[in-house]
């Protein structure tokens, strides 16, 4: 069985490692790739195309380019169109939920502020059934429930 | 009843008028052979209209008159009423030297010949049927015509003035006591109603006994003894109506010839006049606002008495020239008051613009003038006011820097919040995940007082994350965009307690409510407004004592409402949370409301000294208000005020 490929874009060098300790806890068979800021995320989907993620992980407040003009960059990619992006950030606030959702993103997670319930998360969102997810896609189901 | 037959007392009476009389007889008996009518009396008045100073016009025939040009319509007139025998009455524009006079000719038949009275001009025409008369007998018929009765009552009863002869009653001593009336003529009766005969014969005491007092009698005793004309203005009552006579008394022979003219009209309109200027004076005092006329054909300009006060000077002080006006204009608004005036002038359309000057005392002040321009007699005025708008203009500006202020406090509130929000949970969320690893991972290898260190650390965190939590729920519960719906009250307080369920079922606390109302509101804040109400009376409990909360509802009549509440109208339901806690002393019942107010210390009771004061702005953004009422250890008492469903 092939890897799931993990993309993890986030400027804050403990939140990557709080998810690449909490991944490895959960003890899946995955890959991860971290990047530090939306440009870079970009860089490196375009140059691997034959080689896409499956799953990329979006924090919202970054510098050079945050999430959300990542987001919107990787919706504008006709290729990228369809690529599963969950949404990974402090922020609750409504307006990001919303303005996230408007954008194209399918699923809102919120950093949690336990290591137990991020691995939780995480276990919940790898293990997700997108074809299910996406098919009855709303936004009451955007934000991720634990 | 004595007859005036005097002849000076009518050459007096005509010479003494403001009308010019005339006598004219036709140049032949047959009507239709006269070609002129010559003039064989004329007064003073009718010398000075018609005649010059070199010669008199008696004598003269009509057409040859100095100033007398147009003849043919007259004649025609006069023609026509010596063949009808009849009175006849027209209006004559006539040329007098350079006027033109409107003149009402009034032709009366008379007993010896033709009276003509003119009204407007008051000019008498006195035809006599007879003609080419030699002098003597011309002279000989108007002496008969003067002191013929007929005429003079004619004359003086078509006076538009009450004339009157006064004749002196002297007592012993020879001294004036009184004067009689001995002739009124009918005009008297326009105002008093009564007949020239019930006056006549009358004493000045006995037909208005207050002459004697109101200064008329020495008025016109001066004029018995000095023999000059005397003047004067007095207000009588006749019939209890006060009426304005401007008199003239004069001398003549043995008597005083008084001709009274009722100005009491006049009086009132100039009373009027003054009254409404006077008004309009204070008025614009008390508006603080000025007015102006201009001729905007002249450079002239009129201010109100108040435009010179507005501007520092007294009335007149200064020169109302248009220049004038410009110096004080601020020197950088002068282009543009320059440019609103010409444009005035030019296309007669309205202005209306705000500039500055500087006044006498050469204080800064912002005038706002509005003219309106209108024609009138072929010229073209603007009127307008100008009005002293310093104060609205400062307080103008004085709302423009607050409203920035205000604008500048809400986004640095706005960055505080984001702060709040993102900035103060990241670091936040941070140590609570270190603290949460740490103790999964780790505890096992601490010492007991380091795993004591970790759970202040924890508790701690989690303190400060509900802070920042409450904190920003206070500062939302105005921005909620979501618009107010039907809620059922039992439905939130069920979510409410289910989400308490744990602490509940822990205390084993004895919870009962009423039903409760709908109410038109936002379903999360009204739940947190009962979490928080409830979690309250959890939290603040007698360590022995179950804890024991009631709600109860009830809708109110208008009698039973808080008096902050009378004003809105509408009915209210009242939900009271009543708990058997700790409650709190009568002196918070207020202070118990405001932010970061905690009657408690942070040891005995957790909470973040922000729940009510939520609670108060979510029922404050619910229009209705919220009460505590609060008996140390005995318990508390909270109570909300909702507007109804309407």
């Amino acid at each position: 069985m092939n890897k799931l490929k993990i993309l993890l874009v986030d400027d804050d060098e403990d939140d990557r490692q709080f998810f690449a300790d909490a991944l490895e806890g959960i003890a899946l068979n995955t890959e991860l790739r971290q990047l530090e800021n939306g440009k870079s995320c970009m860089e490196y989907l375009l140059q691997e195309t034959d080689n896409p993620p499956d799953l990329v992980f979006l924090d919202l407040n970054m510098p050079i380019m945050n999430g959300f003009e990542c987001l919107e960059a990787i919706r504008r990619t006709p290729h990228l169109k369809d690529l599963l992006v969950a949404i990974y950030s402090t922020s609750s606030a409504e307006r990001d939920i919303e303005e996230t959702f408007e954008k194209g993103a399918n699923i809102y997670i919120k950093k949690p502020s336990s290591f137990s319930e991020l691995k939780k998360s995480l276990k919940q969102v790898v293990k997700m059934n997108w074809a299910y997810h996406l098919n009855d896609f709303k936004k009451e189901n955007f934000l991720l429930k634990i | 009843m004595t007859r005036i037959t005097s002849d000076s007392f009518f050459k007096n009476i005509v010479d003494g008028s403001n009308d010019a009389l005339v006598f004219v007889c036709p140049n032949a008996e047959n009507s239709k052979d006269i070609n002129h009518y010559v003039i064989t009396y004329a007064n003073k008045k009718a010398e000075s209209l018609f005649g010059n100073t070199k010669e008199s016009i008696q004598n003269k025939i009509i057409k040859e008159l100095p100033k007398f040009f147009e003849f043919g319509e007259l004649l025609n007139h006069l023609n026509s009423a010596i063949k009808s025998k009849k009175q006849e009455a027209f209006n004559f524009v006539q040329k007098v030297g350079h006027k033109n006079l409107n003149m009402h000719f009034k032709i009366e038949s008379h007993d010896t010949g033709l009276l003509l009275s003119i009204t407007e001009a008051k000019v008498y025409y006195v035809v006599d049927k007879e003609s080419n008369l030699p002098e003597g007998d011309l002279k000989a018929r108007i002496n008969e015509l003067e002191i013929s009765n007929l005429f003079s009552y004619r004359v003086l009863d078509s006076y538009d003035s009450i004339v009157s002869y006064l004749k002196p009653i002297f007592d012993d001593n020879k001294v004036i006591s009184d004067f009689r009336i001995d002739y009124i003529n009918n005009r008297i009766d326009d105002i008093t109603k009564e007949e020239p005969e019930y006056i006549i014969g009358k004493t000045l005491y006995e037909y208005y006994p207050k002459n004697l007092e109101n200064g008329v009698f020495e008025i016109l005793k001066k004029c018995y003894y000095s023999g000059d004309n005397q003047d004067y203005v007095k207000e009588f009552f006749f019939n209890k109506q006060p009426y304005w006579l401007s008199n003239k008394a004069v001398k003549m022979n043995d008597g005083i010839i008084l001709f009274s003219k009722d100005i009491t009209q006049e009086k009132k309109n100039k009373e009027q006049l003054f009254i409404q200027n006077r008004l309009l004076l204070e008025a614009e005092h008390v508006a603080n606002i000025g007015s102006f006329r201009w001729n905007l054909g002249k450079e002239e300009i009129k201010y109100s008495e108040n435009l010179y006060h507005m501007f520092g000077f007294e009335p007149k002080e200064l020169d109302s020239k248009y220049d004038r006006l410009l110096a004080f204009v601020h020197p950088n608004d002068i282009e543009k008051v320059k440019n609103s005036f010409h444009e005035s002038r030019i296309s007669k359309a309205k202005t209306d613009l705000v500039f500055r000057i500087y006044t006498k005392s050469n204080d800064l002040k912002y005038m706002n003038t509005i003219g309106e321009c209108y024609q009138k007699g072929g010229n073209w005025y603007m009127v307008g006011v100008i009005r002293d708008v310093t104060k609205q203009i400062e307080a103008e500006s004085k709302l423009q820097a607050k409203n920035a202020e205000l604008k500048r406090t809400n986004s640095d509130l706005e960055a505080f919040n984001r702060v709040a929000s993102h900035d103060l949970q990241e670091p936040l969320r941070k140590i609570q995940m270190f603290v949460s690893r740490l103790n999964e991972e780790e505890k096992d290898t601490m010492s007991l007082r380091s795993q004591g260190y970790l759970e202040k650390v924890k508790s701690s965190s989690n303190r400060m994350r509900n802070l920042i939590n409450n904190l920003l729920s206070y500062s939302k519960v105005d921005e909620v965009e979501e618009q107010p719906k039907r809620i059922d009250l039992n439905d939130v307080l069920t979510n409410v307690l289910d989400d308490l369920g744990e602490r509940i079922d822990v205390m084993d606390a004895d919870i009962t409510s009423d039903a409760l109302p709908v109410v038109n509101g936002v379903q999360f804040q009204l739940e947190q407004l009962f979490a928080n109400l409830i979690g309250n009376s959890l939290k603040y409990v007698h360590q022995e004592t179950k804890s024991k909360i009631q709600i109860k509802s009830k809708v109110v009549s208008h009698e039973e409402l808080p008096p902050e509440l009378l004003s809105f109208g509408g009915g209210y339901v009242k939900l009271q949370f009543i708990d058997n806690g700790i409650g709190f002393e009568k002196k918070y019942q207020e202070k118990i409301f405001e932010i970061f107010q905690r009657l408690h210390g942070k040891t005995e009771f957790s909470g973040t000294g922000l729940g009510l004061s939520i609670c108060k702005k979510i029922v404050q953004s619910h229009n209705g208000i919220i009460q505590a009422k609060g008996e140390l250890n005995k318990g508390a008492e909270f109570t909300v005020y909702l507007p109804t469903l309407i």
